[in-house]
Formats: structure tokens, sequence, C-alpha cells
């Protein structure tokens, strides 16, 4: 192909005839678009609706079929026609949204679980062991950090150990089990005399 | 006039739709926080010599393990349904006495207060909260006559639908 295009350009016969060939396809390539483009329909649909109103009498037939509108349109017309008068304006639906924020937001503060306000306002736990010496009958109280306040499996808010015992806790996180060990405080048990911990 | 009869009408608009829907939550949440739980309660005898697993204990077997016991065996077990309000009492072999109260009963947790009785003594008073597949594990403080210790297993359940 390249070869014969070269050969064109050099040969004036070839180049003549060429050129020729050119425009034999110009002139076909044209010659139907320039009927069509002759034909006067200017007049045709006019004439067409004239023809059927003329059958239908006065009520003429939707000649298109009408996009519908969108749900969301129709939702917002709805609306509108519900509430009064007048279109769905951006004011009506800036009072609905206030409206529904504020019913969420009551209902949202009526059913929020109240540990998270308890948490909140007493940031420690308090656990009240009972002394091991006999002789004392105050309670010792251990607090726990509000660092530790996370979520935990079981957790102890307050314990109470009658006096001439001591009391061990930790957690077994695997079963999401707290063991609470109670013992003698004569240490006869041998397993966490007079130890308390939160964080095992 | 027109402008404040239009915000009216939508905030009206608003409620109408919104406050149902929010009433039926509401009461939904209601419901829910007043479920009730299961407790499994248990009473283990738990010895130091070697001896075997009681197959009932086959649950609690990654919490015994742990402990510095040998063989376990179950010596009384009950179930009860709690809900905030409620309590469960159980008899625990060597005159003691266990009763649980929920004070609390959500579809979340559980708030317990438990009081372990020892000869009409509380030797432990403990106000707990539970996750409700959680579970608590007590060794007591006395042993009995043979030398083995008891331990009360309290397990949180889901309530059956």
């Amino acid at each position: 192909m390249r070869s014969a295009a070269k050969h064109a350009s050099v040969c004036t016969s070839c180049d003549s005839l060429v050129t020729s060939s050119q425009q034999l396809s110009a002139l076909l390539r044209t010659a139907v678009t320039d009927r069509v483009a002759a034909v006067d329909v200017s007049g045709l649909w006019e004439s067409i609706e004239a023809e059927l109103d003329k059958d239908s009498g006065p009520v003429a037939r939707p000649l298109r079929p009408r996009k519908r509108p969108s749900v969301g349109r129709r939702f917002g017309e709805w609306l509108g026609a519900l509430a009064g008068d007048g279109a769905f304006s951006p004011v009506r639906i800036g009072a609905f949204a206030a409206t529904a924020a504020a019913v969420a937001l009551v209902v949202n503060f009526q059913t929020t679980d109240v540990e998270t306000s308890r948490v909140g306002s007493t940031p420690d736990s308090s656990v009240r062991m009972s002394s091991s010496s006999s002789s004392s009958s105050a309670s010792s109280v251990v607090t726990a950090s509000a660092a530790r306040e996370r979520v935990r499996p079981v957790r102890i808010d307050s314990m109470e150990v009658a006096e001439g015992h001591n009391v061990t806790t930790w957690m077994r996180p695997k079963t999401k089990t707290r063991v609470i060990w109670i013992g003698d405080s004569n240490g006869a048990e041998g397993i966490g005399v007079n130890n308390l911990s939160l964080d095992r | 006039m027109c402008r404040i009869v239009n915000i009216a009408s939508a905030g009206l608009l608003g409620l109408v739709f919104i406050a149902p829907a929010a009433i039926v939550v509401s009461v939904a949440n209601e419901a829910q926080a007043q479920e009730s739980a299961i407790l499994k309660v248990a009473a283990v005898l738990a010895m130091k010599e070697r001896g075997t697993f009681d197959p009932r204990l086959e649950s609690l077997r990654a919490d015994l393990r742990s402990l510095p016991f040998r063989s376990y065996s179950l010596l009384a077990s009950r179930s009860c349904a709690v809900s905030s309000g409620e309590q469960c009492g159980m008899n625990i072999p060597a005159n003691r006495f266990l009763q649980i109260t929920a004070t609390e009963s959500t579809p979340n947790h559980l708030r317990l207060r438990l009081v372990l009785n020892h000869a009409n003594r509380a030797v432990v008073n403990a106000d707990l909260k539970l996750s409700r597949n959680a579970g608590i594990l007590i060794k007591s403080n006395s042993r009995t006559h043979g030398g083995s210790t008891v331990l009360i297993s309290i397990k949180t359940m889901p309530a059956p639908q």
C-alpha cells in the first residue's frame, strides 16, 4: 500500500487515476445527504396532529410517551400536597429535618444505657475488702483508676469479705470468667494472702 | 407570616412521621432492657488428691484447669431465670447458702448482688457487672471435713427466645 502511494506520487497517469477515484467517492457520499436535506418536513408533524385530532375528537392522545417523574420528585410533590399549598420548598425540608433530628435526639437520650453516664461521673470503682486483722473493724478500700474502667466481661463494683478472710481475684480472658478466691487470713490456703488484683 | 406557617407545617409533618417511629423504638428498647437472663449455678467439690474429672463439668474444664486441684466432681447445680429485681438462691454443701439478686438486666449485661453465707454469716457480699456470656468462679473459704474445697460457678446464659 505504501509502495503504491509512493509510485502514485511520481507517476502522473496513476496520480490522475487516484484523484478521479477520490472525486467519485466524495460525490457518492454527499449525493444521498444532499437529497435528504432537500426534503421539506417542516409541516409534516402539524399535519399528522391535525389528522389525529380529526379522528379522535377534541381530546388528543399523547403522541410521545411522557417521561415518568422520579420517585423523589413524586414523593416531594405528595408531601407538598399533604403539607398544604405550594411546592415542597427547601425551608420546609429544613424544618422537617430539624424536627426529625430533635425527635431522634430525644429518643436517643431516653434510651442511652445508664452505664456510660455512670462511668463518666464516677471514674473510680471501689472494691472493699475487710481487713484481715481481727482487731481492726474498718474496711480497707482499694480503688481502680479510671483507665481500668473499660468494658470488661466481669467487673466488680464493690466487694466485702468477712473479717478473718482475704480475697484474690483474677480474670480468665479466654473463658471470660473472673475467679474470686477467698482464703483464710492465716494463710492456710497459700494463695493470694491479702492481695487484691483487678488486672490479672 | 406565610413562611412561618410553612415551617410550622413541615415541623408538624416531621413529628407525624418520626414520633410514631420513635415511640416504637423506645418501647422496643424498654422491652429489651427488662429481658431476663438465665444463671447457671454449680457447686463443685475440688480435691487436691488425684482423682477423676466429673464429665458433667466439661463446660468448666477450661476454668478449673488452672486451679491447684486434681479432681473435680459436681455437687449440685441450679439454673434460674432472673430479670431485674429477681432473686435466685441455692444451698451449697457444707452449710453455705448463695443468694443472687439481679439488680439490672439489659441485653448486654447483668448487674448482680451476690451474697455467700456460711452458718448464717455473710462471707462475701459483692456487686458485680457481668456481660451476657461471662461467668464467675468462687472458691469459698472453708474446707469440708474431708479437706476438699467447694467451688461455686456462676455462668450467664442467653435467655431462650
